[in-house]
């Protein structure tokens, strides 16, 4: 990879070897799937859309950072 | 309410509640939320949904909405239907690889997306950039740049605190770039990362890439090549690198940005493009 930033490449990756993805994916009821970072047992952070309608990639309640909490229904 | 399909030990269905776009979703029929739409807020001409009104967490976010309107703790503007989208470029330009969490990213495999999905939106009729870049891959800022100076759909950028490196190129990109008067853009060498063989042809390698930025920035400013490969490789001005920095009204002399101004005159830019992109459709 050829990195062209301002912040030298050892501050970028000082950490690299560290950090743990721990991604999951979550389908949506229209079956759009979300790649997700589980925050704890009731929220998870929105890190991906997936999926091949790019009009998806617009919604504004889906964007990559947010939290999605989550309600347990019986 | 989305479900998951992990494993529920207590054979419940575990519900993930986006606010109201899904609503939303049914009620536009084509799925998408207009630009500019306040998710939960119903379409122009339309009722609010019976379920959104029934819904406690709805309501109850409402309320809160409410108490801090009544409080004057923050003054929310009212939701206008806007054509144009705003794309924010910030932080580091997330390529081949994740970066670890410390670093803000912007994942370039969301923006090229939202770029096609921008220019064949029709209501969508222009796009601007808000560029606050340190930089980033330079293949994904460089296929950033390439979709945007491909866009039909009139497009204008504003670089606000800096637009670095690989921000120069997306920067560029745009119909019209501003940058405002404290905004900085440093240009400099490219860096490899990982094992470097100390041999000639990684010097080609490195100047080969190189020349795609150049050539891009180039094609899309007013700055020469040769103009361009003298800031990029200018010594005495960084203290621990070569190249320059170029602050607010040096980034427009040097030729490489149209105009320095803010959100102002780069609305007023956009509007312009968008009016004279619908005459020639006329």
């Amino acid at each position: 990879m050829i990195n062209y930033s301002i912040i030298p490449n050892e501050l970028l990756f000082s950490d690299y070897d560290d950090f743990d993805v721990n991604y999951e994916e979550i389908e949506l009821d229209d079956g759009l799937t979300l790649m997700v970072e589980r925050i704890d047992e009731s929220s998870v952070k929105v890190v991906k859309i997936i999926s091949s309608n790019h009009q998806d990639f617009l919604r504004s309640n889906i964007q990559p950072g947010m939290e999605i909490k989550s309600s347990l229904q019986l | 309410m989305f479900n998951d399909r992990r494993e529920n030990p207590y054979n419940q269905t575990d519900n993930y509640n986006v606010n109201s776009g899904d609503e939303y979703k049914q009620q536009s029929n084509g799925g998408h939320l207009p630009p500019g739409a306040a998710p939960g807020q119903p379409l122009p001409g339309q009722s609010p949904s019976p379920s959104r009104e029934s819904n406690p967490q709805t309501s109850k976010q409402e309320n809160s909405l409410k108490s801090i309107n009544q409080l004057g703790e923050t003054n929310t503007p009212e939701f206008v239907h806007s054509d144009i989208h705003t794309i924010p470029i910030v932080g580091q330009i997330e390529g081949h690889l994740v970066l670890p969490p410390k670093n803000k990213t912007t994942k370039y495999e969301h923006i090229i997306p939202q770029l096609i999905a921008v220019e064949e939106n029709p209501n969508i009729k222009g796009l601007m950039i808000i560029l606050n870049t340190v930089g980033g891959d330079i293949e994904a800022g460089l296929a950033i740049s390439e979709m945007i100076s491909s866009m039909n759909t009139p497009t204008v950028s504003i670089v606000l605190g800096g637009g670095h490196s690989i921000g120069v190129p997306i920067a560029v990109a745009t119909d019209y770039s501003y940058i405002v008067a404290t905004a900085s853009m440093t240009v400099h060498p490219i860096r490899l990362t990982g094992m470097v063989i100390g041999v000639p042809q990684t010097y080609e390698y490195l100047d080969k890439m190189q020349d795609r930025v150049i050539k891009f920035v180039n094609n899309n400013s007013h700055i020469s090549e040769e103009q361009f490969r003298e800031l990029m490789f200018r010594t005495g001005e960084l203290v621990r690198d070569v190249g320059t920095v170029l602050i607010g009204r040096e980034a427009v002399e040097s030729g490489i940005i149209d105009d320095v101004g803010g959100l102002n005159f780069a609305l007023q830019k956009l509007k312009f493009l968008i009016n004279k992109r619908e005459e020639v459709i006329q």
